[in-house]
């Protein structure tokens, strides 16, 4: 009996968390088949305009450049600094000396200046490497994430010694005790750590719209802060909401494709 | 785990080569075509500016068929951020050519980066409103090409407006205590707003900015000293207060409540830049309904008339450091911002850009009849843009106005008096921009 | 770890050698560029040296110290409340009699896919005076009866932003809390089952001990980045009203771009963040030490 009314509670607490999550996204798909004055009017119903504004949104912005510009940027940043934090992480971790943990406490200490610091500096020497509207621009400072180095480092911290011990015993080298031992068991660190980095570089705002100015370069985020950004005419709404949903999909698709392995391994298959 | 390693290294590997072929792509067909020499130019907003350049654009290349020069119209969002960034790194080949820089930024862009902007004598100040002429120039040299105006009117519900009495002619060349008298009245009546600034009023610097120029008074003295406890100053936050006791006036938290309650009825009346005018006509049910008068004066300051702005952008020259696409750039403002009416004309009827230059005034779209509004209203636009007051902005009217923020709401509220609010913004505005 | 010999402890050098070069190139030396500026006042492209100027002058300055304020309002409150929901979301979403279980995940986590701009557009939207919140709560729910002014009001936009950034992060957080729950294993709960310890005490003595150095990450991360909040903000209230929502980060936006650019100024305050947030995470990282 008690069981039930817990797991009543459970269910309601879920559905309702569950609700307020989407709210959101539901009113933005009503807003997407509504036009730009009934969206500003908070119109709730679905309304007729739906093909209209997808018509629109494609015709009018080069929607389907900046995907691709962002996809690119997203893609790269979230392969090549997993690799390198990954890597990092398991030499501060499993390797420690002194040496070691002085850089990784500056490194960690460095998380904390705010960006607007270093984006002058940074603007600067892009222009020197003549890498200005230029994808790599952005690509290339956001490789080494201290934060991902951070996590891996957390995670790795309950990895057990044994198992690397007993693998260097059977005579791997270390890279590859990295590459068959270490990584299969942290699937779901993993799984977690390219969700926050393709994240992070798919929404990235402030550095892309310093770095990338033409607009065959341009990225979703960009688009999207551009139409809205009109104060003075009237900004097409209904594009805005096609915008934001557009921008949406691939971060819900990575999601659902990286949930099975949560999902794997939780089974316990990673426990050694 | 190995296989999603592996297709997640597949596909990276496959898009980063990509990326590179694309990349080395780029930069070889810029390089390959070293004979032309491309300016670039930076606009603000993709409804106006940008789409008003392309068109500067295309008829220049209709008209210079072999300059050898290409042109590149860029939006860029943030924009004053990403200009400031720019210009700050001082990389001057990575400057664009020309730039769009709202009228209040001017002086500030100018001052902060004098040698990264072009002069340019070329242009004749003298064929554009006189008003222009302190925000363009900088220590007695040309910088600028004067560009649209946000010369101000007061827009209104003619239908409501004359329900209860009021009439065109009554609202014209007013003051604002009468304006307060006939609004009081429609107020009564209607039950509605009637005034509506887009932000909150103790956050709103429009109407502050409109009220104080039309009186031929900055917040700063011509020499750049506060000027907060002038006459003209005190006399203009009255003015709102005034407004406000009456409750005529309404603050809305952003834009688009604003222009929410313009579209359903529930606000009559906005004072506003000549930009306002194709949000109002962009509803078009509301064809014949509104109205277009005069902006009323200050009664208490000599001098203040019946014409302001708010608003309005010019646009610059930077120096990139490579003369060919410099001279360009200049040569491509000279001929099409200040010398072909025929291009004016075009982009006010596609952008309703209200231009800052005479000579295109004696085109006959500038004295036709307004069929949203049933009134003369660009010909409006063009005799009162000459009659506001030329007044120096300054380079620090965005700091005081964020000291008006912490302080302005609480003297309209009635919770401060005059006196103290003046002092405090002084103070406050003395440590805000203290220069060490 | 101190059997790590000579050999092996080289070869944990070439694994942090990629992240070094990253970092020595767009992390330090940006930095030692922008440590000049703090000692300089910059108007534009002049700079002055005023050697520690900028750090009297922010002694003085009203916005910076209420701008400051703000952003500790925000992380006093909002951190620990969104946090707390993580942890018990998690949980709840960890447990394997849960039905549709992959589903209430994605649900949950769903916010954090919007970009920061466009989730404060659409805020702004739903709690605007006459925006679909208070419709909801007048003709609906008819708990008010007169629309509340969220964003006009200096208590309410705070508020507001408070919810802001509970949406869009609270899933977010319970991702990691759901990752480091995979390393709990299952036998220790079904021991501490049949000992007879109920529900809560297992969620007391086994999970958090458990997600402990979890904690601690976000705990860190939000402290970060929750003093160095922007965008919300900006988007939402622009700071109002009265600049009762002005944070810190926006200030040093303000000083940079919307001011007579004055880099060292805003060097410096970005600097004094670094400071307490540097303090603030020392203590975190103390206090979790201590607990053991």
């Amino acid at each position: 009996m008690t069981s039930k009314v817990s797991s009543f509670f459970k269910y309601l607490f879920i559905i309702i968390c569950s609700f307020i999550s989407v709210f959101p996204f539901i009113w933005m798909i009503i807003g997407s088949t509504n036009s730009s004055s009934q969206i500003i009017a908070g119109k709730m119903s679905f309304g007729d305009q739906f093909m209209n504004n997808w018509h629109h949104t494609f015709a009018q912005t080069a929607v389907v450049q900046d995907f691709w510009n962002s996809l690119k940027i997203a893609v790269l940043v979230t392969v090549l600094s997993i690799i390198v934090s990954a890597l990092a992480a398991y030499g501060f971790q499993i390797y420690r000396s002194r040496g070691k943990n002085w850089i990784y406490s500056i490194f960690i200490a460095s998380m904390m200046i705010p960006f607007s610091v270093l984006m002058i500096p940074l603007y600067r020497m892009m222009t020197n490497f003549g890498l200005v509207n230029n994808a790599w621009a952005v690509v290339l400072p956001s490789i080494l994430s201290v934060f991902l180095i951070f996590f891996f480092h957390q995670s790795l911290e309950t990895f057990p010694i044994d198992t690397i011990e007993s693998a260097r015993i059977d005579g791997a080298n270390e890279l590859k005790i990295f590459w068959s031992v270490v990584l299969p068991q942290l699937r779901s660190t993993f799984a977690a750590a390219a969700i926050y980095s393709f994240m992070g570089a798919w929404n990235n705002y402030m550095w892309p719209l310093i770095v990338l100015q033409s607009d065959d370069q341009k990225t979703l985020p960009l688009l999207i802060s551009g139409l809205s950004a009109t104060t003075n005419f009237s900004i097409d709404y209904g594009i805005i909401m096609v915008l934001i949903i557009i921008s949406t999909i691939p971060i819900f698709v990575i999601f659902l494709f990286l949930q099975k392995y949560f999902v794997q391994g939780m089974t316990g298959a990673n426990k050694g | 785990m190995k296989k999603f390693t592996k297709a997640l290294l597949g596909v990276g590997v496959v898009l980063a080569s990509t990326t590179l072929l694309t990349a080395c792509g780029n930069s070889s067909s810029s390089s390959s075509k070293s004979g032309t020499t491309t300016v670039t130019i930076w606009a603000d907003d993709p409804n106006f500016t940008v789409p008003n350049m392309k068109t500067a654009v295309k008829m220049y290349n209709a008209e210079h068929k072999n300059s050898g020069v290409k042109f590149k119209v860029q939006t860029q969002g943030d924009y004053v951020t990403k200009l400031q960034t720019v210009l700050s790194a001082g990389k001057q080949s990575s400057f664009p050519n020309i730039v769009t820089i709202e009228d209040y930024n001017a002086q500030k862009m100018l001052s902060s980066y004098t040698k990264y902007f072009n002069t340019n004598s070329d242009i004749n100040l003298n064929n554009f409103s006189g008003y222009k002429k302190n925000i363009v120039t900088y220590q007695g040299k040309t910088y600028g090409v004067p560009f649209d105006s946000g010369v101000s009117a007061l827009y209104y519900r003619k239908d409501i407006f004359a329900k209860y009495g009021v009439k065109a002619k009554d609202l014209n060349n007013i003051t604002w205590d009468q304006f307060i008298k006939l609004a009081e009245k429609v107020k009564k009546g209607s039950g509605k707003e009637i005034l509506g600034t887009g932000t909150l009023l103790g956050q709103d610097p429009d109407m502050i900015r409109q009220i104080l120029q039309s009186t031929g008074n900055w917040y700063f003295t011509k020499s750049g000293k506060l000027n907060v406890n002038s006459t003209a100053f005190k006399e203009t936050i009255k003015t709102i207060k005034k407004l406000n006791d009456a409750g005529v006036i309404k603050g809305y938290s952003d834009f688009n409540s604003r222009n929410k309650a313009v579209f359903n009825g529930n606000d009559l009346a906005i004072v506003e830049g000549a930009w306002y005018l194709p949000t109002i006509k962009s509803d078009k049910n509301m064809k014949g309904k509104w109205g277009v008068a005069t902006v009323p004066r200050v009664a208490g300051v000599k001098g203040a008339v019946n014409s302001t702005n708010e608003g309005g952008s010019s646009l610059y020259a930077l120096n990139t450091g490579n003369a060919k696409a410099d001279k360009a750039a200049k040569e491509f403002l000279k001929t099409m911002y200040d010398g072909n009416s025929k291009f004016y004309a075009k982009v006010l009827k596609d952008q309703a850009a209200i231009t800052t230059y005479k000579p295109a005034k004696k085109n006959k779209e500038w004295k036709q009849t307004d069929p949203f509004v049933g009134q003369k209203v660009n010909q409006y636009f063009a005799t009162n843009m000459n009659k506001i007051p030329a007044v120096s902005y300054g380079i620090h009217s965005v700091e005081l106005e964020t000291v008006f923020q912490s302080n302005l709401g609480n003297y309209y509220s009635g919770k401060t008096s005059l006196n103290s609010t003046i002092n405090k913004i002084q103070s406050a505005y003395k440590t805000q921009v203290n220069s060490n | 770890m101190n059997g790590v010999n000579e050999r092996t402890n080289r070869i944990g050098w070439w694994f942090i050698g990629l992240s070094i070069i990253g970092f020595v190139v767009f992390m330090l030396y940006p930095i030692l560029n922008s440590v000049k500026l703090v000692f300089s006042s910059i108007s534009g492209d002049s700079s002055t040296f005023v050697g520690f100027g900028n750090f009297v002058r922010l002694f003085h300055d009203n916005v910076f110290w209420s701008s400051l304020g703000n952003s500790f309002l925000f992380l006093i409150v909002e951190v620990p409340i969104m946090l707390i929901f993580a942890i018990v979301l998690a949980v709840v979403l960890n447990s394997k009699k849960l039905k549709l279980r992959g589903f209430w995940r994605l649900l949950i986590f769903l916010p954090c896919v919007t970009s920061l701009v466009s989730y404060s557009v659409l805020f702004k939207m739903l709690f605007s005076s006459d925006g679909l919140i208070n419709t909801f709560l007048m003709n609906t729910l008819h708990v008010i009866s007169a629309p509340i002014p969220w964003l006009t009001d200096p208590v309410m936009a705070k508020v507001v932003i408070i919810l802001a950034l509970l949406w869009r992060w609270t899933g977010y957080n319970m991702i990691f809390f759901l990752a480091g729950l995979q390393n709990v294993s299952e036998e220790i709960y079904e021991a501490a089952e049949i000992d007879g310890a109920s529900k809560v005490q297992q969620f007391l003595h086994i999970t958090l001990p458990a997600l402990r150095p979890i904690i601690l990450f976000t705990a860190v991360q939000s402290t970060i980045s929750t003093l160095q909040l922007f965008d919300e903000p900006m988007n939402i209230t622009a700071g109002g009203p009265n600049n009762s929502s002005m944070t810190i980060a926006m200030y040093i936006y303000n000083v940079s771009f919307k001011f007579v650019p004055n880099f060292g100024y805003a060097a410096s305050l970005s600097y004094v963040v670094m400071f307490i947030i540097l303090i603030l995470s020392l203590i975190q990282m103390k206090v979790a030490k201590n607990d053991d």
